[in-house]
């Protein structure tokens, strides 16, 4: 009787004579050490130092650098505004993109191009949308002046970025305007997956659309919108080129949020130990917010969970 | 439907391309641009043969070289020395931020630098640039107008040439003045005041005059500009903040919170940058613009951007309390070299190129520049051309520049944040002041 003759399976060790895969992660590796590993541990050095530049040497502070940065009254300031601005800007950004989501989901004739039209304010780069913003906003010849005095809101143009509170609704304003469409985006593809028998269901057993949207839509986009919830704060967290070309900071610094305050005080005041400080503890706000989003995402023993994609149709939901 | 959709992302993302190419022109490589070839077949000089060598240049936009000029120059330096050259032209911040990351991390990626007239102590302590006192000539030491080889000196090193004369006039609308029934330029606050109630009794403007009080650079300047002409002080002749002890300065902040609220000053001062502020001027919306470039003069005289072609003349002074003397500020941009430039001589020969006598008189008559050559102020050409340099030439004796501090950055940060407290009443001046010394001085002790 003949037998069958067992392949030879690779074992997989790459110690076993395999410098392939070696040579083929090395590169990898040498970039990502290169741009990630090695500029985060060079922050985190910089942080409890001071960078004295005539002579590119660091001179040790200690933790110097974070105790003077919890003193500082302009870094509380910005934190405060950074998490006024990102609370409100995440908020308003899932509420109205969800709305909008759900209105884009109905069948109606020219769907398909509103929802190409909607997908532009986020495809618009950062710079060109807050230079268009800046005009909109301008208190001499901006549309927003000419709309409002037509409305018979206003008597006469207001400088509305001159002062604090007005400036930071309107930075407010050219966030949400860009960021919403991404949140469109995800909760139509989340709602697409979403089995139109429960609703029909639902119907059946008398519930109205309010009832459907708490007890069946909501549920099912959940995960999605957790999702959006934490990039959408990073991201929020991480605002710069807004309040670069709007606002400068201004008013009174009221629009100085944390980048622009870090940016300002490395390369306009030479000052990189402390920005580097006021850097990773943002970097570990966003860290942290990260991590819960891959323990959300990929489950907490770091294998991926559905969270209803990729279900069929009709399953158990 | 789907084209249709195609279609407009498509125009979007064209639109969105080119709004992105005019915020920051890109970076010009070697014969890159259409003008400067058209100027290399007109100036056929011999072509020297390629030395081989590359520098890189990187300075702000010119805000008058609307023609292209430092391009097509760079161009033609390049075909009569052979060396290559990489120009960046980019906005003034962008320049900043740029160069001060590869200064401090000791970088040797820029041969000629952008040196402003703010960053001399900064620059020179910590030893970022080559002294320049072996390469400049005695011609140049001598036919340069002194104050500006003064202003890029330090402890007795000369550290940049200047490229952009950058002093500020005052102008007014002669004709909205001739309109109200004012025949004389005011020239003191008060008179500017009593000009006020006439201009907007006349309803020709809502507001006399606007100015750069925002929170950047151009507020620092404009608000050390106005205490000044004041009589006011900011910070010391030792280089210490007394904004808080100076009742003369503490005049003029009241002046701006008092013209705020009367409408003499336009509120959108608390948000404009120079462009801004020049726009409204331009479009007869004000009366007086306090402190112009010199380009202001044709810029408002051509009908593309302006609507008060031939109604601005240029004041013989500058507005300026009662008993003080006037004054105007001065900007001066300059080249230098970078300590850890591997091309020394081959920037030397741009700087030189770029900043000398022909090449100045040319820039004065085809941009409207002001000279860095002393001759070129009597030049019978230029003032043919220019007239009303006349009354530059008065102003220009009574120009003033910053104060040169090592945390300059620092300081005009506090000025424009705490003045602008002041300017929406958030607190009361004496009170405003007070913290902006207070702030001023915990940050001085820190260098």
């Amino acid at each position: 009787m003949e037998t069958k003759k067992t392949p030879k399976l690779h074992k997989g060790n790459p110690s076993n004579g395999g410098k392939l895969p070696v040579a083929l992660i090395t590169p990898s590796m040498i970039i990502i050490f290169g741009v990630l590993i090695f500029p985060i541990v060079y922050s985190f050095i910089l942080s409890f130092n001071n960078l004295v530049i005539k002579d590119n040497s660091l001179e040790w502070v200690g933790l110097k650098n974070y105790i003077d940065m919890f003193k500082d009254q302009t870094w509380r300031d910005s934190v405060k505004q950074t998490l006024i601005f990102t609370i409100i800007s995440v908020f308003c950004e899932i509420v109205f993109g969800v709305a909008i989501a759900l209105v884009l989901n109905k069948e109606f004739k020219g769907r398909g191009f509103v929802r190409g039209i909607m997908i532009l304010p986020w495809a618009l780069p950062g710079v060109v949308n807050a230079i268009m913003w800046k005009w909109i906003f301008n208190a001499n010849y901006g549309a927003f002046n000419a709309l409002m005095l037509q409305i018979g809101i206003i008597d006469k143009y207001q400088a509305w970025l001159a002062t604090p509170r007005s400036a930071f609704i309107c930075v407010l304003v050219a966030n949400i305007w860009k960021e919403t469409p991404y949140v469109v985006l995800l909760t139509i593809a989340a709602l697409a997956n979403i089995d139109k028998g429960l609703y029909e269901a639902a119907s059946i057993d008398g519930a109205n659309g309010w009832k459907a949207f708490w007890t069946i839509t909501l549920p099912l986009i959940k995960p999605v919108l957790l999702i959006l919830l934490i990039t959408k704060t990073i991201w929020a967290l991480q605002t710069y080129d807004l309040v670069y070309l709007m606002t400068a900071g201004g008013p009174m610094g009221s629009t100085e949020f944390i980048t622009f305050l870090i940016q300002k005080t490395s390369f306009k005041y030479l000052k990189w130990g402390y920005g580097s400080a006021m850097a990773f503890t943002l970097s570990i706000i966003c860290f942290i917010m990260t991590i819960i989003y891959i323990r959300v995402f990929m489950g907490n023993d770091g294998t991926k969970k559905s969270f209803g994609f990729g279900k069929k149709k009709g399953g158990n939901q | 439907m789907k084209k249709v959709i195609a279609l407009a992302l498509a125009a979007v993302m064209v639109l969105s391309l080119a709004a992105c190419g005019g915020s920051a022109a890109p970076a010009a490589g070697s014969g890159s641009s259409a003008p400067a070839a058209e100027a290399s077949k007109e100036d056929a000089a011999p072509a020297a043969e390629p030395t081989g060598e590359k520098i890189t240049v990187i300075l702000p936009a010119h805000e008058m070289d609307t023609v292209g000029l430092h391009e097509q120059r760079t161009r033609k330096f390049e075909e009569e020395t052979g060396i290559q050259v990489e120009l960046i032209n980019m906005g003034w911040d962008d320049v900043a931020d740029k160069l001060t990351a590869d200064l401090v991390a000791g970088g040797n990626t820029y041969d000629v630098i952008e040196f402003d007239n703010a960053w001399v102590l900064k620059f020179a302590q910590n030893d970022w640039l080559e002294p320049l006192d072996d390469y400049v000539s005695d011609e140049q030491r001598n036919g340069m107008v002194p104050g500006l080889i003064d202003k890029f000196s330090n402890d007795g090193h000369l550290y940049g040439i200047t490229w952009n004369n950058d002093t500020r006039f005052f102008m007014y609308n002669k004709a909205k003045l001739e309109a109200a029934g004012i025949d004389k330029v005011p020239e003191t606050w008060d008179e500017v005041k009593a000009a006020d109630e006439l201009l907007r009794d006349s309803g020709q403007i809502l507001n006399t005059y606007i100015d750069s009080y925002w929170q950047g650079q151009s507020g620092g300047n404009e608000i050390y500009w106005l205490v000044s002409s004041f009589g006011g002080k900011l910070i010391d002749d030792n280089g210490n903040p007394v904004m808080g002890e100076d009742p003369k300065t503490a005049e003029a902040y009241q002046f701006v919170v008092d013209g705020l609220e009367s409408g003499l000053i336009d509120p959108a001062s608390l948000t404009a940058d120079y462009e801004n502020a020049a726009n409204v001027f331009y479009m007869g919306d004000t009366a007086l613009m306090m402190q112009a470039w010199p380009g202001v003069y044709a810029a408002a005289n051509d009908p593309e951007t302006s609507s008060i072609v031939d109604e601005i003349a240029v004041g013989d002074s500058a507005p300026h309390a009662d008993g003080e003397d006037f004054m105007v500020l001065t900007l001066p941009e300059a080249m230098a070299i970078p300590k850890t430039s591997e091309h020394k001589d081959a920037a030397w020969k741009y700087i030189e190129y770029m900043s000398s006598h022909d090449f100045d008189k040319e820039r004065c008559a085809t941009i409207g520049s002001l000279p860095v050559w002393t001759d070129l102020y009597s030049d019978p050409d230029l003032l043919e051309l220019y007239p009303y340099w006349e009354q530059f030439a008065n102003q220009i004796t009574h120009s003033k520049g910053l104060p040169d501090l090592l945390w300059y950055d620092e300081y005009c940060n506090i000025l424009t944040v705490e003045s602008q407290k002041i300017f929406l009443g958030e607190v009361g001046v004496e009170e405003g002041l007070k913290e902006m010394q207070k702030q001023c001085e915990e940050v001085q002790a820190q260098y």
